[in-house]
C-alpha cells in the first residue's frame, strides 16, 4: 500500500513584502503581460506518510512556516487561487532536491517518524486578467527549466518507484564492423570516440579474444574523452608548414620545466599544481571550466561547477583546504532580444543570473571565500556561455605525494550515486544543438553544497590522522575516473553493487560513469578502515568499502559477483592512438579604422561615460557582493576597496595563516577581443594583465605561478586550433620572459553551437590564473586615490594599441593594432614596481587594461573621492607610432582618444606623495615614469589635451554613476 | 588559567575556525566541538566556560536559516544549555548562531525551558530586504546603555562586514521591541555614519542598514547581558588588515586612525597589537571569566 501525501504551503503574511515575487511581477510586465496585477508565491512541501492533523500542524508551525513573518495551510491552498492563473513548478524524478535531507533530519528531531517521502515545489500565482499562454510562455523563461524541473500536473504522483534492475551482461560486437558501423556505434551511445580510436579498441578486444561489455566501452570513452585526456592539446600539429609534437608538452609545460623552480612543489601532474607558501604551508590552485552544462542549467551547472573544482583541490595530494574561489564568466549581451535568441537557448540574463546565483550558493555553502574572477561579454558567447570556477588550497608541507598501495581498500564517501551526470565527460566534447537539452539531460546536475562542506570537513581530519595513503575526487567520468586514475600503476577491483544509489534502477555502466557530485574515493590502508569508517559516521558522512587496489595491473569490476570488466590499466591509459591536428592562421590585415571618424562630434567627456559603461569595464558589484569574500577571516585585499567600498581591486589578498602577515595574492587576466587578430598577443597580453593585478596590490611577480585555461571552438577545424598554437607559443614567450611558472590547466575544446546550417563558435578565449605570494600584507596598496596634493604618474610607455580595445568595441570596430608585450620590458617593470611598492614609494596603484588610461584615472579617482588635473601631453608616448598621415603635422604624438585609450600592455598609474617623486623615479631605474599630473580636493576630473586646453572636466559623481548604472540589477 | 571555549561545529557550519581563532588570541582555549559529540553524551556543555555559535549555514539553511539546527537543540541541548546559563555561562550566536539562538527561543530571552517546544517566538530572522545574500561593510552604533558583558568599554561607532541573506530582525510585537529597548537588550544597531543618532529614533536607508531590520537591530542580548546575537561578524575583523580601507590608514570617513582607537583599545596581542574592531569582544568575555573565577590579575 502506498502511504497518504499530505501537502502544507506556506507563504507571507500581509505586510512582509516578497522581493522573488516582486522581481517575478517586474519581469512579466517588462514581458508585455500588463493585465497581471500581483504575484503571490508559495513554498510547497509534500509528504508521505500517516499523519494526524496535530502532527501535520506541528511540523508546519515548527519546521515549515516562520510564526511572526508567515501563514500555512494543511491539505488546502494557503493563496487565494480563484484570483487568478496559478504556475506549480517541482524537480524531475531523480533530481537531487537538497532540501529533502534536511527536512527529513528536522522531522526526525521533532519527533516525527514514519516519512517516506518528502518534495518541495514552489506555487506561483498570477493575479489579475491574464491569459494562461501567456503564463506558461513566460513560466518557461523565468520560473523553471525543463532540464531539471516541470510543472506539477493534477493527479501526479510526487513519489514514482523506479523499476529495480535485474542484471544482464551486455557486450558489442566489434569485430568485422565496418568504419561506418563503428562511427555509428560511438555516436549512439554517447562514447565521443573518433574512428582510429574505435579501431584500437576493437583490435584490443580481438587480442582478448572476446567482445567488449558496455561497462568496458564506457569505461575506455570516459578514460579517453576530451575532458579527462586532453587529447586535443597532447596530440601533434601541423601548423601552416611546421610540425610541432605535442603541443601542450612543448609549449605550456615546456616552461616550467624550462624555468626549473625550486619553489614548485609539483605541476602538471595532480589535481591541481602546488606552490610553496611558508615554512609549515604550500598553497595549490586549480581553475575548472564547467561550460555546456551551465549553458543547459545555468544555476545547477555553475553550483556543480565550483563544487567540482573544489574536490579538485581536496584532491590535490592528500587534500588541501580550499581557502579561496574564483569565478570568471563569459555570457552573451545581457539585453539581447528574445528574437534575437537562436532556437534551444536560454536567454543571456537567465544565463548569467542563474549563474551567479549557482556559484553564490555553493561557494557561501561551503565556507570558502570568492574572492576574484572577471566578466566579459561577446554575442558569440550566445549558444555557449563560459563558466570558469577555481579555487585555491593550503595543504601542509610534506603532504603533496600520495600513491594507493596494493591491498589498500578503495573507499569512496560523500554523496549516492544516481543516474546524475551519466556522459558529462563525454558531453563536454560534442558541439552543443537545440536538441541537447534532450539528449543530454542526464549530463545536468544539482548539487548539495552540505553534502560536500561536510565531506569536506571530515577527510581533512582522516587526513591529519594520516588514515588514507591516497585520495581523489569523483569529477568527469565518476568512479570510472578516480578508481581508473588511482589504480592505474598497480590495479583495481571494484564491486559496483556496492555503491549506494539514491535510487534503484542502475545499470552497472551508470553506477560506474555516473557524475553525481560530492563524491571522493580513498585508498585506505585494511588496518586503518575501522578507524576512518568511524570518523565518517561521527561526521554523518556515508562511507562504502566499494573494492580493493591489487598488483593485477587491471582494472576488474563486478555486479553481484559478475565479472562485468577486466581491462589492461597499460591499455586504458596508454593505449590512446597519437593524433595529428591540422592547424591554419593567418594574420589579420587591413588597418585601424580611423579613430576621428569614428568618434565624430562625440563630446569628449561623452567618450570617457561610454568607455566606463561598457559591459566589460563597468562595476560588478551586483555580482561580487553576492559572494561571500571574507568567510575564514582571511580576506585583506577585498574585490571592491575605497572610501565607500566600491572601487575595483585589481587583485584579492588572503592572509590564510590566521595570525601571520604573510599573504598569498589571487588574480586573474582574460582578454577575448584580442584573439580577433591574434591569439598569441592575446595570449601574452592577459599573462601581461595578470601579473599587473598582482604586482599592483603588493604581490612578488617572482614568486608568481599561473594556470592556463582554454575555451576554444573546436578540437578539429584548422582555424580554431591554428589560435590554439598560436595563443600556447604566446603563453611560452611571455610565461618565459617574466618567470612564471605554469602550474595547472585545463582546456574545453569543443564550445560551438549548431542551429540547422548555422554554427556559433565562441572565440578563441584564454583565461591566465594567477597566484602569489606576499611576505607582508600590510605592505598591500589598493587602487583608490588617496590624498589631494599627491602627485599622479604613468609608468610604462603608451603606444598605439587599439585593436581589439574597448574603445572600438564601442563602435563594433575590432582594428589591427592590437598590444604587444614588450615582454623584456614588462619584466624589469615588475620587478621594479615591486621593489617600490614594498619600499612604501606607491600611495595607491592601478593597472591599466580594458580602456587603457581614462579607465584608470576615473576608477582610482572616484573610488577615492579625491579629484585630479592632468595634461595628456605628459604621458609618454612611443615615437615610433607617431601617426603622420593622421592629422599629426604639429609632431604631437598620438591624439587625445589613443593616449587615453590605447591599452598598451605593462603600465601602471600610481599615486606619489610629492616628497617620494624622485625616490620612486630613480627605484624604477629605466623604465619610463611620466608625472601627469595630481589630485586635487575638487570632486572633479580634469583632463587637459596635448595643447593644455582643458579637455574633459566631468564630476566624479557623474563617472562614478555611468560606471555603476549597467549592472546595477535588483 | 585560561577559559575554555566550545566552538559548536555541525554540517554546514563555516565560521567556526575565525571564531576560535578570536577567542585565543583574547585568552581563550578554544575547542570545535560537533554537535554529535555533545548529542551522544561524549562531550558536555557544562564543561566549559563559554559557547560560540558560529556563522555558515546549518543544513544548508533549508527550511529557513537556522531552523534544522535550532530543533536539533531544542531536542537533545536544552537542558544542558539552560544549567549552563543558569551557572553564568556566556553564549555567543554569530550570523547563522544568531538566527539558531532566536529560531531556538534562546534569544532575546531564554526563560524557562519546560515550554521549549510551545512558547511563541519573541522575534526572527528574515530574508533581507533585497531578496538575496550580500556581502559589505556595515558601520555599528554600540548602544552604550546595553547591559551586554560583550561590549563592555565599546562605544561610539564600529565597523563589522555582514554576509547574509535572512538577516532582517523583527520582533513579535511592537510591545517585544518596547521590552527589548526598555530591558537595554539592543547591543547594536546598523547606523549612518554620517549621522550616527538617527538609528534610534528612524529607519536607516539601505545598504546602510543591510537587510532592512526593524529599529536597525544588528544584535540583541538576553536580560542577563551574557548571551549576545548578532548578524554582523566580529570574528572577521580580528587584524587591522581585515579592514577594507586598510590602506587608507588615518582618512577613513569617520576621521578615525586605527593609531588613534590602538591607544583607547590596546589589548596588547598579536604583532604589536594593533587595531580591529572585533577583538575586543572576544578579550570582554575572557575577562568576564577570568573575573568571575577570580584569577585575572589587573591590567
Amino acid at each position: 500500500m502506498t502511504k497518504p501525501v499530505h501537502i502544507i504551503e506556506t507563504t507571507l503574511k500581509d505586510g512582509f513584502p516578497d522581493p522573488v515575487a516582486a522581481g517575478i511581477l517586474a519581469a512579466a510586465k517588462e514581458e508585455g503581460l500588463n493585465g497581471i496585477t500581483s504575484v503571490s508565491k508559495a513554498a510547497v512541501f509534500r509528504l508521505q506518510g500517516d499523519f494526524s492533523p496535530d502532527v501535520l500542524k506541528k511540523i508546519a508551525t515548527h519546521l515549515l512556516a516562520d510564526g511572526i513573518t508567515e501563514h500555512y495551510a494543511v491539505n488546502s491552498a494557503v493563496l487565494d487561487e480563484n484570483t487568478g492563473q496559478v504556475f506549480e513548478v517541482t524537480f524531475n524524478p531523480g533530481v537531487m532536491d537538497p532540501v529533502q535531507e534536511s527536512a527529513h533530519k528536522a522531522l526526525t528531531e521533532l519527533g516525527v517518524e514514519g516519512v517516506s517521502g518528502i518534495k518541495t515545489g514552489s506555487k506561483f500565482l498570477f493575479s489579475g486578467d491574464v491569459d494562461r499562454d501567456a503564463i506558461d510562455t513566460f513560466a518557461g523563461r523565468y520560473l523553471y527549466n525543463t532540464v531539471i524541473q516541470h510543472e506539477v500536473k493534477p493527479g501526479e504522483d510526487p513519489f514514482p518507484v523506479t523499476p529495480a534492475y535485474k542484471f544482464s551482461k551486455e557486450t558489442f560486437e566489434l569485430a568485422g564492423k565496418t568504419d561506418d558501423e563503428l562511427v555509428k556505434i560511438s555516436r549512439d551511445y554517447l562514447l565521443s570516440l573518433n574512428i582510429e580510436e574505435m579501431h584500437t579498441v576493437r583490435d584490443y578486444f580481438e587480442k582478448e579474444g572476446r567482445d567488449p561489455t558496455d561497462v568496458e566501452l564506457e569505461t575506455i570513452a570516459q578514460t579517453w574523452s576530451e575532458h579527462c585526456y586532453h587529447k586535443t592539446f597532447r596530440a601533434d600539429f601541423q601548423f601552416n608548414d611546421e610540425r610541432i609534437p605535442n603541443l601542450l608538452k612543448s609549449t605550456v609545460m615546456k616552461v616550467t620545466k624550462d624555468l626549473d623552480l625550486p619553489w614548485c612543489v609539483s605541476v602538471f601532474k595532480d589535481n591541481a599544481g602546488i606552490i610553496e607558501f611558508d615554512e609549515n604551508f604550500d598553497l595549490c590552485f586549480k581553475v575548472e571550466t564547467h561550460n555546456h552544462p551551465s549553458a543547459l542549467e545555468p544555476y545547477g551547472g555553475a553550483g556543480t561547477g565550483i563544487g567540482g573544482v573544489i574536490r579538485d583541490i581536496l584532491g590535490t595530494g592528500l587534500g588541501a583546504k580550499p581557502i579561496a574561489n574564483t569565478d570568471v564568466f563569459c555570457f552573451a549581451p545581457p539585453e539581447t532580444p528574445f528574437d534575437e535568441l537562436p532556437e534551444g537557448v536560454l536567454h543571456p540574463k537567465r544565463i548569467m543570473k542563474g549563474v551567479v546565483s549557482g556559484v553564490r550558493d555553493y561557494g557561501n555553502r561551503m565556507g570558502i571565500p570568492t574572492v576574484n574572477g572577471a566578466l566579459c561579454f561577446h554575442p558569440f558567447y550566445m549558444g555557449n556561455p563560459l563558466v570558469y570556477c577555481g579555487t585555491v588550497g593550503i595543504i601542509p608541507k610534506g603532504m603533496s605525494e600520495k600513491e594507493a598501495m596494493p591491498g589498500d581498500y578503495a573507499v569512496c564517501i560523500g554523496g549516492r550515486t544516481g543516474r546524475d551526470g551519466v556522459h558529462g565527460a563525454t558531453f563536454s566534447s560534442i558541439e552543443l544543438d537545440d536538441a541537447s537539452e534532450v539528449t543530454s539531460g542526464g549530463a545536468v546536475q544539482i548539487g548539495n553544497p552540505i553534502e560536500e562542506k561536510r565531506l569536506m570537513d571530515a577527510m581533512l581530519i582522516a587526513r591529519d590522522r594520516k588514515l588514507y595513503t591516497a585520495v581523489t575526487d569523483c569529477g568527469a567520468g565518476g568512479f570510472s575516473s578516480a578508481v581508473g586514475e588511482m589504480g592505474a600503476h598497480c590495479g583495481a577491483v571494484v564491486h559496483l553493487d556496492r555503491a549506494p544509489l539514491k535510487y534503484q534502477g542502475l545499470a552497472p555502466w551508470e553506477i560506474w560513469i555516473s557524475e553525481a557530485q560530492e563524491r571522493m574515493v580513498f585508498a585506505v590502508p585494511e588496518s586503518k578502515y575501522p578507524e576512518f569508517e568511524e570518523l565518517m559516521k561521527q561526521w554523518d558522512v556515508e562511507c562504502t568499502h566499494l573494492g580493493e587496489y591489487t598488483d593485477t595491473g587491471r582494472l576488474e569490476l563486478f555486479y553481484d559477483g559478475n565479472r562485468v570488466c577486466d581491462l589492461s590499466m597499460d591499455f586504458l591509459h596508454e593505449g590512446i592512438p597519437d593524433s595529428v591536428r591540422e592547424a591554419k592562421w593567418t594574420p589579420s590585415t587591413g588597418q585601424d579604422p580611423d579613430l576621428a571618424d569614428l568618434i565624430g562630434d562625440t563630446e569628449p567627456g561623452d567618450l570617457l561615460k561610454k568607455m566606463l559603461g561598457h559591459l566589460d569595464v563597468c562595476s560588478k558589484e551586483w555580482v561580487i557582493r553576492q559572494y561571500d569574500h571574507e568567510v575564514q577571516g582571511a580576506t585583506v585585499g577585498k574585490p571592491m576597496v575605497g572610501v565607500a567600498n566600491d572601487g575595483p581591486s585589481d587583485a584579492a589578498i588572503l592572509t590564510p595563516v590566521l595570525g601571520s602577515k604573510k599573504g598569498c595574492v589571487i588574480a586573474s587576466g582574460i582578454n577575448v577581443r584580442y584573439s580577433f587578430i591574434d591569439p598569441y598577443h592575446m595570449a601574452t597580453s592577459v599573462i601581461d594583465e595578470a601579473m599587473r593585478n598582482l604586482v599592483a596590490v603588493g604581490g612578488n611577480p617572482h614568486r608568481t605561478a599561473i594556470l592556463d585555461n582554454f575555451s576554444w571552438g573546436s578540437s578539429t577545424a584548422p582555424e580554431p586550433l591554428g589560435d590554439l598554437v598560436r595563443a600556447s607559443q604566446g603563453c611560452y614567450d611571455a610565461a618565459k620572459a617574466y618567470g612564471t611558472p605554469f602550474i595547472s590547466g585545463k582546456d574545453s575544446m569543443n564550445n560551438e553551437y549548431r542551429v540547422g546550417d548555422k554554427l556559433i563558435r565562441i572565440p578563441s578565449t584564454l583565461l591566465i590564473s594567477a597566484m602569489s605570494v606576499m611576505d607582508d600584507v600590510s605592505k598591500a596598496v589598493t587602487m583608490d586615490a588617496k590624498s589631494p596634493g599627491n602627485l599622479l604618474c604613468v609608468v610604462g610607455v603608451t603606444k598605439k594599441h587599439i585593436g581589439g580595445s574597448v574603445l572600438l568595441d564601442l563602435f563594433d570596430e575590432t582594428g589591427t593594432s592590437v598590444p604587444e608585450v614588450d615582454l623584456e620590458t614588462a619584466a624589469k617593470t615588475f620587478d621594479l614596481m615591486h621593489k617600490a611598492i614594498n619600499a612604501g614609494l606607491v600611495v595607491s596603484c592601478h593597472d591599466l587594461s580594458d580602456g587603457g588610461l581614462g579607465v584608470a584615472l576615473a576608477e582610482m579617482c572616484f573610488a577615492g573621492r579625491v579629484g585630479c588635473e592632468i595634461d595628456l601631453g605628459d604621458v609618454m608616448t612611443d615615437p615610433m607610432t607617431l601617426d603622420i598621415t593622421d592629422g599629426d603635422e604639429f609632431g604631437l604624438g598620438l591624439d587625445e582618444p589613443t593616449i587615453l585609450y590605447s591599452e598598451t600592455p605593462s603600465r601602471f598609474l600610481v599615486e606619489i606623495e610629492p616628497t617620494k617623486k624622485d625616490d620612486f623615479i630613480k627605484a624604477m631605474g629605466n623604465v619610463p615614469v611620466a608625472n601627469i599630473g595630481e589630485l586635487t580636493s575638487d570632486d572633479r576630473i580634469l583632463i587637459r589635451d596635448r595643447l593644455r586646453v582643458e579637455y574633459i572636466n566631468e564630476s566624479l559623481s557623474d563617472l562614478k554613476e555611468v560606471w555603476q548604472a549597467p549592472l546595477r540589477w535588483e | 588559567m585560561k577559559p575554555k571555549t566550545l566552538i559548536l561545529k555541525t554540517a554546514g557550519i563555516n565560521c567556526d575556525v575565525e571564531l576560535a581563532h578570536g577567542f585565543e588570541l583574547a585568552g581563550a582555549d578554544a575547542e570545535i566541538v560537533h554537535i554529535n559529540e555533545l548529542v551522544r553524551g561524549d562531550k558536555s556543555i557544562l564543561h566549559y566556560d563559554i559557547i560560540g555559535f558560529p556563522g555558515g549555514f546549518s543544513y544548508g539553511d533549508d527550511l529557513s536559516a537556522g531552523r534544522v539546527l535550532a530543533t536539533e537543540v531544542i531536542a537533545n541541548l536544552l537542558d544542558d544549555l539552560f544549567e549552563f546559563y543558569k551557572r553564568d555561562g556566556l553564549i555567543i550566536g554569530i550570523c547563522n548562531g544568531f538566527q539558531t539562538l532566536v529560531k531556538a527561543g534562546i534569544l532575546p530571552c531564554l526563560l524557562d525551558i519546560s515550554e521549549k517546544y510551545d512558547r511563541l517566538p519573541e522575534a526572527t530572522l528574515f530574508w533581507n530586504d533585497s531578496g538575496k545574500f550580500e556581502d559589505r561593510w556595515v558601520t555599528l552604533k554600540v548602544e552604550e546603555d546595553s547591559k551586554c558583558v560583550w561590549t563592555r568599554g565599546y562605544e561610539g561607532m564600529i565597523e563589522f562586514p555582514v554576509a547574509h541573506a535572512e538577516g532582517k530582525f523583527i520582533p513579535a510585537s511592537v510591545e517585544i521591541l518596547d521590552s527589548l529597548a526598555r530591558n537595554d537588550q539592543i547591543v547594536f544597531r546598523y547606523c549612518d555614519p554620517g549621522h550616527p543618532g538617527s538609528c534610534e529614533t528612524e529607519q536607516v536607508p539601505y545598504p546602510l542598514n543591510p537587510n532592512g531590520s526593524i529599529a536597525n537591530i544588528a544584535g540583541v542580548c538576553d536580560p542577563t547581558g551574557r548571551v549576545l546575537g548578532l548578524m554582523p561578524h566580529p570574528e572577521r575583523f580580528l587584524h587591522p588588515e581585515n579592514h577594507p580601507r586598510h590602506t587608507r590608514g588615518a582618512s577613513s570617513p569617520h576621521g578615525r586612525s586605527f593609531a588613534d582607537a590602538d591607544r583607547r583599545y590596546h589589548i596588547g596581542v598579536g604583532e604589536g597589537g594593533g587595531w580591529a574592531d572585533g577583538l575586543p569582544m572576544f578579550v570582554n568575555a575572557v575577562n568576564y571569566v577570568l573575573d568571575k573565577k577570580g584569577v585575572r590579575a589587573s591590567r
